[in-house]
């Protein structure tokens, strides 16, 4: 009776150990699917695209909350996937998923910015990466020039169309 | 630079539990070992929030500070233990150490001041050596599937950029705004978890004086809870002299692929799970000895002795009578880090206060059961007031920063009343669960309860009791949220099982008797 009970635990011990080493084996073949990992995550793109965004921050030439509005195209759960990345790469800027900003942040990856109809905004920059940075139109000329926003563009990416936009 | 933003609180994790766990044989001295990085990591993210809240801008100044004190509180600390240890220098002994045929192990133990100090076998008897080799091989394979996750998803999993990576960037570069993380602008992002992992992250970054590399840091605090985990495991079974049980427990723990793959996805469900079992390793029954014990349970007194070279000892179960359960969580030396750990659980994530609650109400009953009120007041006492500096963080962060819970805020009394009323929500969280368990860990689940039940190791015991009250406090939750509930069951259930999976193992191996094989 006890040898069977022994001879049952060293097979389930061989079994505990087969199991978790193949579950291992497909687990480690799985991660070595995008091996040699030259094309990175979509969180990574997305965290490159808006690094010049995010410097701005830290140079103190953006603060505050900012804005978020994407592809239109895009539906709930996508557009949801896009601003939470958005966040992310932006952060320590807060941005807040509504158009009632004073600056807004655009994630355009189509390269094609379109904005909602009914608002007034002018670009203020396309930074690298299809990522665009607009301002409401209420503000008085005055108050747009004391906003500097020079958002370098980063070596690893060119640079889609750098500089301030016809309408400033 | 990194290394040494985790060199030092492993040092000072390692140092305090050398006040509390002075075994120093192998299973002593990698319990410590695998304790010591969680337990440091824990205690500097409370100085890192600690520090920030109260107007700490320059983290890089932070990790300066840091450096300097952790280097002068090691000295003083190694000064201390040297001196300790000369002054109690013990004199071990062994008793039958030919016998290897597994039936009566080997006595061997300390004369120490007060009595002699009996422990189990100090190193894995020859059979066990093969689970060893299979333990480290499942190790390797862990660790490379580690590496080659980390690489493809070097952020980590949804929930860890969406939350635990961006408080951490908040903290890290928001400067004198980092509360800005914290508003409730940033739409379903947890902003009310506490701060454990976020705060390491951050502070890793300090130490490595850059944000350049920003997913090592993230990927470090996570490969430190997932691989200390098994070992965990593995070294408090071996307190106990069950060397095979352990290594199989450790297996199980890593083997299962859902938790490494929450390991490497950076979550905080992990290192809980760390601290969960951290918290309970303390209270198993005889596994760990101290010099601190205020009731000595595996001491017998000196004149009792036994002389080396004596025929076969009684066997060991009547000798140490720490086995007994009444001696649970009685000792101080296990209360006070119990204590530390179980607050730590609180700071890592919102589930972690439930289980401190839970854990808490378990010892208390047990306590009271086997020792008297008395003796229940008085050790719940003495783990509150281990508990109370974290766990004033706790309260501090949830006071003064934290916005309303989300579960909380969507609701108002009317509708949580309905679906408390609603039975179909029971029904589908109930199904939700058994279904998530049988599929968990792909067989493991199922050749782990009946590897234990073979063992004859399986009946009630704390934590057992712990996880399945834990367990009913989830399903309460599900029952009450305001989100779809089929939705957050499937989103949220797998992390949850992997919470409670290394306590759960503990539980499974809970026994008060002596190793009789080697595989058990």
């Amino acid at each position: 009776m006890r040898l069977n009970r022994e001879t049952a635990i060293k097979i389930i011990v061989i079994l505990i150990v087969m199991v978790a080493a193949l579950s291992h084996v497909r687990y480690v073949k799985k991660g070595l699917q995008d091996f040699p990992y030259t094309s990175p995550d979509d969180t990574t793109i997305h965290d490159t695209r808006f690094a010049a965004l995010r410097q701005a921050r830290l140079d103190g030439k953006i603060a505050g909350v900012v804005g978020f509005i994407t592809e239109p195209s895009y539906e709930d759960r996508k557009r949801s996937t896009s601003y939470r990345r958005t966040q992310y790469a932006a952060a320590p800027l807060l941005v807040k998923d509504s158009v009632d900003q004073e600056l807004i942040v655009g994630d355009f990856p189509s390269g094609v910015p379109v904005l909602p109809a009914g608002r007034d905004y002018e670009l203020l920059e396309t930074c690298p990466g299809q990522v665009y940075l607009y301002r409401r139109k209420e503000m008085s000329v005055a108050d747009t020039k004391n906003i500097p926003v020079i958002i370098p563009a980063p070596a690893e990416l060119p640079a889609v169309k750098v500089g301030v936009s016809e309408n400033r | 630079m990194v290394c040494l933003g985790l060199l030092a609180p492993f040092l000072l994790g390692n140092l305090l539990l050398r006040f509390f766990l002075v075994r120093n044989d192998a299973a002593g001295k990698m319990l410590r070992l695998s304790l010591s990085g969680g337990l440091g990591l824990g205690l500097t993210s409370c100085a890192f929030f600690l520090w920030r809240y109260f107007g700490g801008v320059d983290p890089y100044a932070y990790a300066r500070g840091e450096s300097v004190t952790a280097f002068l509180l090691l000295l003083i600390g190694f000064y201390l233990a040297r001196k300790n240890n000369d002054n109690d220098e013990p004199l071990s002994f062994n008793v039958n150490p030919r016998n290897t045929s597994g039936e009566i192990p080997p006595l061997s133990g300390e004369v120490r001041r007060g009595g002699l100090s009996l422990s189990p076998p100090l190193a894995p008897p020859e059979r066990a050596r093969t689970l060893a080799v299979a333990f480290g091989a499942v190790m390797l394979l862990a660790l490379a599937g580690f590496v080659t996750h980390y690489l493809s998803r070097p952020h980590g999993h949804w929930d860890a950029w969406m939350n635990w990576n961006l408080r951490a960037r908040f903290l890290f570069l928001g400067g004198a705004d980092w509360r800005d993380g914290f508003s409730s602008a940033v739409a379903s992002s947890q902003p009310d978890y506490p701060l454990l992992v976020q705060a390491s992250v951050a502070r890793l970054w300090a130490f490595g004086q850059t944000e350049a590399t920003p997913t090592l840091a993230g990927a470090l605090v996570a490969a430190v809870f997932t691989f200390s985990t098994p070992f965990v495991l593995l070294s408090v079974f071996a307190c106990a002299g069950r060397w095979g049980r352990g290594l199989v427990a450790g297996i199980l723990a890593i083997g299962a692929r859902l938790y490494l793959d929450e390991g490497v996805g950076q979550c905080a469900d992990v290192p809980l799970s760390f601290f969960m079992l951290a918290t309970l390793a303390w209270c198993v029954p005889h596994s760990l000895r101290s010099r601190f014990e205020d009731k000595p349970s595996n001491v017998i007194p000196a004149e009792a002795g036994i002389q080396e070279g004596e025929s076969t000892p009684a066997p060991p179960d009547s000798r140490l009578r720490g086995n007994d359960e009444s001696e649970i969580f009685r000792a101080g030396h296990a209360v006070f880090p119990a204590g530390i750990f179980c607050a730590l659980a609180a700071w890592t994530k919102n589930e972690g206060m439930v289980f401190a609650l839970c854990t808490a109400s378990v010892l208390f009953a047990f306590m009271w059961k086997t020792a008297g009120v008395k003796q229940a007041a008085k050790s719940c006492g003495l783990f509150a007031i281990a508990a109370l500096p974290v766990a004033l963080v706790v309260v501090l962060f949830k006071l003064r920063i934290a916005p309303v819970n989300e579960i909380v805020a969507r609701q108002g009394g009317e509708q949580l009343l309905q679906q408390f009323l609603t039975p179909s929500r029971y029904w589908l969280t109930f199904s939700a669960i058994i279904k998530h368990i049988a599929i968990f860990g792909r067989g493991l689940l199922p050749l782990a309860v009946g590897y234990f039940f073979l063992c004859r190791s399986v009946r009630f015991n704390p934590a057992l009791i712990v996880v399945i009250l834990t367990l009913c406090c989830y399903f309460m939750v599900y029952i009450a949220t305001p989100l779809e509930l089929s939705w957050h069951l499937n989103t949220s259930l797998d992390r949850l099982l992997v919470q409670l999976w290394p306590v759960f193992l503990l539980g499974l191996g809970w026994d008060k008797s002596v190793a009789k094989a080697d595989c058990c």
